[in-house]
């Protein structure tokens, strides 16, 4: 584990750089982990898929399935690729401040 | 190449340096892979940081994160504590389970190296000693006999038990635990009987049982995160019920059928059980099977209880006891439900797991009826059980040939009977059936990737994988042709996933993966739309 | 020296029948495993209700078994250049163990004259294959990199030593007894009859060094990985698909092995418990990990 400073607080990521306190998560946390992600600067879209991975892990402590993210924001699968190069689990989830998806995703 | 090749006695020595380190123009050619002639390291440095916090001086990859010791002290009581689990391997009370197998490995290998020319690993690395299956397994043998046999220090040179155990030699062991997918392709070769894939299997049983040493994705966020929460995904029973409900929708838009999907529906003839995984990330391959059973006017159900909707078992593949936790609890779930019987979904290791592995530890009413899906599924398919048009899988199709099914099960028709008769252009891969390669993911490979670990397991454990695929489809490179590769497995899915992003295959030769079950569903003669969606 | 010899004649037969059987009653007695198998074709799990199927038939896993161990099957589908060898090495010893058997069996009989023609052939055949084949595994074992990489240097004394003890049972044979197989079944006659202790006592160089020989090859044996090779058929590596049926008898041995003690010590076990309550149970709080 290792410290890092997000949006100008200091935060606990993990080896691949998922912030470990999820509760220090803000906006401005979000754009520095984008940086990294090469998802800067973050559109509407961005946002939108951030806001939704958010919403449902506050609700049920996972991330959604993928079928549902892309359902239910209208982004289609290959743009969700193109905001977030890494791809949903590992790009998007980072972004949102979620903890690393875990099992077989 | 000049360099030397490190051999067995380097394997303790020089601790601070890396005992290879793997280039680009070592590996095996993929001439059909633009860009793979580049100059640059198939696999990432770890940072300064990460190489002063973790071991890896195997070969520069940290799979494992094994903190470096603090000092001399806490190194000694690393190696004392290995020596006290290899012992435990070796008895008949903390290892029964597989004390008869690892006996005939460690005595009857007579070094012939037909284990070598079998391991998709070996081969694609540009044959790197330490990669070899029976390296790993030599390793442990000389230790064994060395520092455990009496006398094994006499003439220990002479009778071949060349080693030094030190925790240099610990720390690469542990590292070379997680270099091998225990596919047991070198098993199946071996004309002795040796199984250096067990030894794979014992060696991250050691580092577990005894030192308290994992990979995180398979412990901590694995198997301990499954016994308490419920999966290993994490999902919970009411994230599941949210989940469902979004399936039914999703299948009604697709098929235009509105299906209730039976979940903890008591005394139903079977229990389905997905790998959890499926949900997150491949919901059509559970909607197939719900529109399949359907359709087939089948008595199933899901389960939504704790443990009841996830097949995983980590276990499998690095500690017994997390394994037969696991395994004791989703049988717990099938008895209170009064299924007639466990039906396991497209996953590999849950469905060798659950139906071979813990035959031998279920007794009375415990030892409860289970079986793979692919026979039900054979038997839909095959004797029309739901009306089907092959003409809508006209496109080209080859099979993976998960291991812990084929292999190592020895399910190997029913998932081509299948194929043959929905998909016109099904094509076979070589080699198939039971001289398959892995994809590179197994052993829970597909969901490590911790550090630079996904370097490795992309360029090197799936590479065979990739040139095979590509061999396959060498008729029709045209990227405009849809093309499927159909792996009945949610690791080997999640690992081709990630090869045919790594290789832009899909860009470039227009290749897609998924499941068994959705090219059914997308061959049923009155769906609103195609059930597969490129 | 006549006395060491008889002494490891006898003594060494001795020590090999012992000492395989009490390695052999070691091996059964291993609990029973886990099933771990690999296939090489469809298996009963191919079937609905795989449980109600009879298992793969016990004819079948025989016949694997005695082509395995008669022609090195494997073997020849893997690498048939050192099958070659291999098989002829394998194949002369075969004989060679026929022909030590039928020469005890032979000088008992009334009639060693008959014997004469077809004895010689049969031993000295048997002796020159075995003789080729180790030759040829030695010279491949040394100019192959792959045979020889981590070959110990004791198994290259081993064949050594090999060719040595086939040379000298054939010297003994041609050169001592002339090639007259009469002559040897009179020699054996005198060893298994327990007489003529005159000639045991003071027995002829030649088969001294032979009978030496071979001593130290059945000392060795119940040592060597000989023994547990066929144990893998027993074991069920291959095909095991027996399965364990309630109130069966590997219901029983399992529920006996689910009692023995755990002691692994990692963080999430540390129960001191039987197997079947380490199971039952969930790992402690203290070996819990963090992630969530």
């Amino acid at each position: 584990m290792a410290k890092t400073t997000l949006g100008g607080v200091e935060i606990e990521i993990d080896e691949d750089g998922f912030i470990q306190e999820p509760e220090k998560w803000n906006k401005e946390v979000a754009e520095d982990l984008a940086k990294a992600e090469h998802a800067f600067p973050m559109g509407d879209d961005h946002w939108k898929i951030v806001n939704y991975l958010r919403d449902y892990y506050v609700k049920y402590e996972i991330a959604p399935p993928i079928r549902m993210l892309v359902k239910q924001t209208g982004i289609d699968l290959k743009t969700i690729y193109k905001l977030f190069p890494n791809g949903p689990a590992k790009g998007a989830c980072k972004v949102a401040g979620l903890p690393r998806p875990t099992g077989c995703v | 190449m000049g360099k030397k090749k490190p051999g067995i006695r380097d394997f303790g020595r020089n601790g601070k340096s890396e005992l290879v380190h793997i280039s680009q123009k070592d590996l095996m050619p993929l001439p059909d892979i633009p860009g793979e002639d580049t100059e640059s390291d198939p696999i990432r440095s770890l940072t300064d940081r990460q190489k002063a916090t973790y071991e890896h001086s195997l070969d520069g990859v940290s799979a494992v994160a094994v903190p470096c010791p603090k000092d001399e002290e806490e190194e000694k009581r690393l190696i004392k504590s290995f020596l006290e689990g290899l012992k435990k391997l070796l008895s008949r009370e903390d290892n029964w389970m597989f004390l008869q197998q690892l006996q005939q490995t460690l005595d009857c290998c007579i070094k012939c190296q037909v284990c070598s020319d079998a391991c998709a690993i070996y081969v694609a690395s540009g044959r790197q000693e330490i990669y070899r299956p029976m390296f790993r397994s030599e390793v442990v043998r000389r230790i064994v006999n060395k520092y455990l046999k009496k006398g094994g220090r006499l003439f220990a040179k002479l009778r071949g038990n060349d080693i030094e155990l030190n925790w240099t030699t610990i720390a690469r062991l542990a590292e070379l635990a997680y270099r091998c997918t225990m596919c047991r392709r070198c098993a199946a070769w071996c004309p002795m009987g040796s199984d250096s894939g067990l030894i794979t299997h014992e060696l991250r049983k050691l580092f577990s049982q005894e030192m308290g040493i994992a990979p995180k994705e398979l412990h901590e966020a694995g198997s301990m995160r499954h016994l308490r929460v419920g999966a290993s995904t994490g999902i919970s029973p009411k994230a599941f019920g949210d989940i469902i409900a979004f399936m039914e929708e999703e299948i009604e838009e697709k098929t235009g059928k509105k299906i209730k999907i039976p979940v903890d529906k008591k005394g139903a003839e079977i229990l389905l059980i997905h790998n959890s995984g499926e949900y997150l990330s491949w919901i059509e391959n559970p909607a197939a099977f719900a529109v399949i059973f359907e359709e087939a006017g089948l008595n199933w159900t899901l389960s939504s209880e704790l443990y009841g909707y996830e097949a995983t078992n980590y276990g499998v593949w690095y500690d017994d006891v997390q394994f037969g936790r696991v395994a004791l609890r989703q049988i717990e779930v099938a008895k209170k439900l009064e299924a007639k019987k466990i039906v396991i979904g497209e996953c590999g290791h849950a469905t060798k797991g659950l139906v071979i592995l813990a035959d031998r530890m279920l007794t009375g009413d415990f030892n409860f009826p289970r079986e793979s899906a692919l026979p039900l599924l054979e038997n839909i398919v095959c004797t029309n059980r739901i009306r089907l048009d092959p003409r809508k899988n006209d496109f080209p199709v080859t099979l993976h040939d998960p291991c812990n099914i084929v292999r190592l099960m020895g399910i190997i028709e029913p998932q081509r009977k299948i194929l043959h008769m929905i998909c016109p252009r099904f094509r076979e891969m070589e080699p198939h059936g039971v001289d398959n390669y892995c994809c590179g993911g197994g052993s829970g490979f597909a969901i490590m990737s911790h550090m630079n670990f996904s370097d490795w397991k992309l360029t090197i454990a799936g590479r065979i994988k990739v040139k095979q695929i590509l061999d396959a489809f060498k008729d029709v490179r045209d990227p405009s042709v849809k093309k499927y590769v159909c792996a009945p497995c949610s690791n080997c899915k999640a690992q081709l996933r990630d090869l045919l992003a790594f290789y832009n295959l899909q860009e470039t030769h227009g290749i897609s993966y998924g499941g068994l079950a959705e090219l059914i569903a997308n061959a049923m003669v009155d769906l609103k739309k195609p059930f597969i969606e490129w | 020296m006549g006395g060491v010899v008889a002494f490891l004649f006898y003594g060494s037969i001795l020590f090999c029948l012992i000492g395989s059987s009490i390695k052999i009653t070691g091996f059964i007695k291993t609990p029973l495993h886990l099933k771990w198998e690999y296939y090489k074709g469809s298996s009963v799990y191919e079937s609905i209700d795989w449980w109600t199927r009879a298992p793969t038939g016990f004819r079948e896993k025989v016949v694997t078994a005695l082509v395995d161990i008669i022609f090195l099957r494997e073997y020849y589908r893997r690498n048939p250049q050192y099958w070659f060898f291999l098989y002829l090495f394998h194949l002369g010893i075969y004989l060679l163990i026929l022909w030590h058997i039928w020469l005890f069996a032979a000088s008992v009989l009334p009639d060693p004259e008959g014997t004469r023609g077809y004895g010689l052939a049969w031993g000295h055949g048997a002796t020159i294959l075995a003789c080729i084949g180790t030759l040829g595994i030695l010279i491949l074992r040394i100019t192959d990199r792959e045979l020889r990489l981590y070959y110990a240097p004791l198994h290259y004394i081993k064949w050594v030593l090999m060719m040595i003890t086939l040379a000298g049972g054939f010297y003994a044979v041609h050169v001592y007894f002339g090639g007259s197989i009469p002559a040897v079944l009179k020699y054996v006659r005198a060893q298994v009859t327990f007489s003529d202790t005159a000639q045991k006592f003071h027995p002829p160089p030649a088969t001294a060094a032979h009978v030496l020989l071979g001593s130290v090859w059945l000392v060795y044996l119940p040592f060597s990985h000989i023994l547990r090779l066929f144990f893998r058929y027993y074991h069920g590596l291959r095909f095991d698909e027996v399965p364990n049926v309630p109130g069966g008898i590997i219901e029983k041995r399992v529920k006996e092995l689910l009692g023995k003690p755990v002691t692994w010590a990692g963080p999430h076990i540390r129960s001191g418990k039987s197997w079947r309550e380490t199971a039952t149970g969930l790992p402690d709080e203290e070996g819990k990990g963090k992630a969530g």
